[in-house]
């Protein structure tokens, strides 16, 4: 078999596990995902994440980022990634915790040179904001001559995702250039039920039917994202993105349970404009720190005032603002060193979250670390990185939630021509 | 190549293991959920289970329906008697023109050598007299002759009781202040009358009757048109059991008796009340000439946003005036706008297509039936959430073939004739007919996220 053969195989399977992790589970598991616009998921691959998730300026060619589209005009091989990560997370609010376990699929890219070292095609799939969510509390009621015995629940889950296709191109040693068009889609349903579970008849049928309302929504778009990468001074350069404000198109679909109701609404949503900055500069050998800032001013995003389930929900919205820094030792080369080859990453990270939960600003601090392991032959890398966060604080948002996150990425090279 | 065949092994493995690692976490994920996140969002019915008594009913009336291939002529049962002011009595057509045969040649029926003239009827079994029955004991049976043979075709459900012939004077039977108690009564006739009737080879019409010394209820004989034998007694399986003219012969063992069976027979049914024009004295739900009552009640006190959670029909009978066999009531729903059509008829097929059963109960016994209540949930919320352009009422109606859930017994409702007679709005609170209603309500905004 030759290795293109071979490498065609790797796709597929890449290819396939990504479709079924993305199908199997891709949402955000906290519960402040439950309200407003929901919670953007990790950007970046294993590697960005365990130095507090910085890439924007990353320039690797043999170990290419998609963070920054312009990060891929360099490169010489086809090139494939896939990320992946579990989490674990601990909940609490007032008087109760939750656990929650979750694996997600959050990215796939493949960017190809058109020509090498100049310019290059990528492709794949991200998502972007998730939410899988569901509360219940038990409730009791009387009515009648009855004492009824239930429940009443709320869900929320689904996600938004692109598919970005993007051209980079490095006009200058020192200057790439990227442009990605990103087909925007994605579903998110939010349930409502009353369950009343007692009294029953006698062939176990409750005497009282449930309430189930559900709102499905369905969002087709397109957007654009302009990429920089700059290399102004030797060992630091500098990656800028920006996605203008875009209108994404919606349909919700409302059912309700037990009752002949459904119907359909049409709506628009302005998504507000997105810009991140990314600086990365070396400290010598194998050591290099970076940074990067990203923000979204959701005040300025436009929805129907209805649209959410929470009275008021657009005067929470809030300024969007996300900082990863980290220093990573890059893996080193010498013979027999082993372990000490091995690259290391720490990074912090800290995130205010768009929306206010509780009258209050969200902040999400996270710290992590990470490392790697290249495949044979300088053909790719297994990078993991694990990053321990914590989202809200009781006090200001009546929960908080702590979060253990293993992320884990491969990345692979081939020529196929 | 070594190296790649490496690098494809390395992949391969670190994306079965992904694969493996996330089956297994994605396993994990069935934490339960709880209040960890509650009131984030508006995530609760504005208000749940509000109560809704409706008992003002905005229409009222009562179906006649009518079964054109079973005109009341061509019943099954004969009835006989009076009960809650319905009273009927039995017509037959007897034809003497051509009664003689080898077996019983016009020599055998001469004065000398009759020895009896009786008429024989067979009681269905649910009308056999008893203090445990509560069916009348004490019968005092009549038979007089009709001025001409009675039409039976002028016998229809719809249309009344028809045209009965005038009565010629005198009753036929020889002993008529003497109770018949028997399952299969036999009425003694005068003889020489009787011989009168071969005589003349004519058809002749008679009405049988009770007197005013019998016991007070409707009693039902099998007709010529009987066939539900699992109603009488099982001895009389598969015999023809109508009215009979029975003649016993002296030089003849009983067992070789004559009998002769009507050319037609029915019901008069000549006195039964309408049912009550104004809800307020009542309703009534009868089989055999069947009428169904249709309420329409007033929605109004919902709001426009109700959820409708359960809605219990409830309607309260009036033991008193209650009587019949059991029965199933089914609730169905109906257009209203029928009760403003003339006459409010309609033929069974008009019924099983204008209706739409809703729920129903069955095997509900007139003696015992006081409170019904009945499950009308699902009806409601169609009502309530404008499936229909034309408003909707309830019908209730006996078990009938097009109510296949409920018709579980091996007779239609033609055959015994059941009254259920239920309290009207005028009624005390606890037995005024009534809808209990429970809903929830949403507020317009109803999720979704980006």
């Amino acid at each position: 078999m030759t290795h293109t053969r071979m490498l065609s195989a790797i796709v597929a399977v890449i290819m396939v596990v990504g479709a079924v992790g993305a199908a199997g589970s891709a949402r955000a598991q906290t519960p402040f995902a439950v309200q407003s616009v929901g919670q953007r998921l990790a950007d970046g691959d294993a590697r960005m994440l365990g130095r507090g998730g910085w890439g924007l300026a990353e320039s690797d060619t043999l170990h290419p980022g998609f963070k920054n589209p312009a990060s891929a005009a360099g490169v010489r091989q086809v090139g494939l990634a896939l990320t992946g990560y579990g989490e674990s997370a601990g909940n609490e609010s007032a008087n109760t915790s939750r656990s929650t376990y979750r694996t997600y699929v959050p990215d796939a890219r493949i960017v190809v040179p058109v020509i090498k070292g100049e310019l290059a095609f990528s492709a794949g799939f991200k998502l972007e904001r998730g939410t899988a969510w569901h509360t219940k509390v038990d409730s009791t009621w009387s009515v009648w001559d009855n004492t009824v015995t239930g429940s009443t629940q709320f869900e929320r889950e689904g996600s938004t995702f692109k598919v970005p296709l993007g051209l980079a191109w490095r006009a200058h040693e020192a200057l790439a250039a990227g442009i990605t068009l990103n087909l925007e889609r994605g579903s998110l349903r939010e349930t409502l039920a009353a369950y009343y579970d007692n009294p029953v008849n006698a062939s176990g049928i409750p005497f009282y039917r449930s309430v189930i309302g559900v709102a499905e929504d369905q969002f087709t778009g397109t957007s654009a994202t302009l990429a920089l990468l700059a290399t102004p001074f030797r060992d630091w350069r500098v990656g800028v993105t920006w996605t203008g404000e875009h209108a994404i198109d919606g349909r919700r679909k409302t059912e309700l349970g037990g009752v002949a109701e459904r119907t359909f609404t049409d709506f628009e949503l302005q998504r507000p404009a997105e810009l991140s900055v990314g600086l990365a500069a070396g400290l010598g050998e194998r050591w290099e720190v970076g940074l990067d800032l990203r923000r979204q001013d959701w005040r300025r995003f436009v929805a129907p005032p209805a649209w959410l389930a929470r009275p008021g929900w657009q005067d929470e919205l809030v300024d969007e603002l996300q900082l990863g820094a980290g220093i990573e030792r890059r893996r080193g080369t010498v013979r027999r060193a082993g372990w000490a080859n091995l690259p290391l990453r720490v990074g912090v990270g800290l995130h205010r979250w768009p929306y206010q939960v509780g009258g209050n600003e969200v902040l999400e601090r996270s710290v992590s670390v990470g490392t790697g392991f290249p495949l044979s032959g300088d053909r790719g890398t297994l990078d993991v990185g694990l990053t321990l966060g914590r989202i809200g604080d009781r006090q200001d948002n009546g929960l908080t939630s702590t979060y253990l996150r293993l992320a884990v990425s491969v990345t692979g090279l081939e020529a196929w021509w | 190549m070594q190296a790649n065949r490496s690098m494809t092994g390395t992949l391969l493995a670190a994306a079965l293991l992904a694969t493996g690692l996330g089956a297994w976490l994605a396993g994990c994920t069935s934490d339960l959920p709880n209040r960890v996140g509650s009131g984030l969002v508006d995530d609760e019915l504005d208000q749940s289970l509000i109560q809704l008594l409706a008992d003002d009913v905005t229409a009222y009336g009562a179906l006649t329906v009518d079964d054109p291939a079973v005109p009341l002529h061509r019943q099954q049962v004969l009835y006989l008697g009076r009960q809650q002011g319905v009273r009927s009595r039995i017509l037959v057509n007897y034809d003497f023109s051509d009664v003689y045969s080898d077996s019983f040649p016009a020599s055998a029926f001469t004065a000398a050598n009759i020895k009896s003239v009786k008429l024989g009827l067979v009681k269905l079994l649910h009308y056999e007299g008893s203090e445990i029955t509560g069916q009348p004991v004490e019968l005092f049976y009549g038979l007089r002759q009709l001025s001409a043979p009675f039409d039976s075709t002028l016998f229809r459900v719809a249309a009344g009781a028809g045209a009965i012939p005038g009565v010629v004077a005198g009753e036929l039977n020889v002993s008529p202040t003497v109770s018949i108690t028997f399952a299969k009564p036999e009425i003694p006739l005068d003889e020489e009358v009787a011989l009168g009737w071969f005589q003349g080879a004519q058809t002749l019409g008679f009405v049988i009757e009770l007197n005013d010394n019998s016991d007070e209820g409707l009693v039902g004989f099998s007709s010529s048109e009987f066939l539900r034998y699992s109603e009488v007694d099982s001895t009389l399986a598969g015999l023809f059991l109508p009215p009979k003219l029975i003649v016993e012969f002296e030089d003849r063992p009983e067992s070789e008796s004559f009998r002769l069976s009507p050319v037609a027979d029915t019901s008069t049914f000549e006195d039964v009340p309408d049912a009550p024009a104004d809800l307020s004295a009542g309703f009534v739900l009868r089989t055999c000439l069947r009428s169904y009552p249709v309420l329409d009640f007033d929605f109004s006190g919902l709001p426009s946003d109700a959820l409708i959670n359960r809605a219990v029909l409830r309607v309260a009978c009036d033991t008193t005036l209650t009587f019949g066999h059991a029965e199933s009531i089914v609730v169905a729903e109906i257009d209203s706008t029928v009760l403003a059509s003339d006459g409010q008829t309609l033929t069974l097929a008009e019924l099983a297509t204008a209706t739409s059963i809703i729920t129903g109960q069955t095997s509900l016994y007139p003696s015992d039936v006081f409170q019904l209540a009945f499950d009308v949930t699902s009806a409601v919320q169609r009502i309530v959430n404008g499936v229909y352009d034309d408003p909707r009422a309830f019908v209730l109606a006996a078990g009938e073939d097009a109510y296949s859930t409920y018709d579980l017994t091996s007779v239609d409702p033609d055959f015994y004739f059941t009254e259920f007679r239920f309290h009207g709005t005028s009624a005390v609170d606890s037995l005024r007919p009534r809808l209990e209603i429970t809903y929830s309500r949403r507020d317009e905004r109803l999720g979704g996220a980006e």
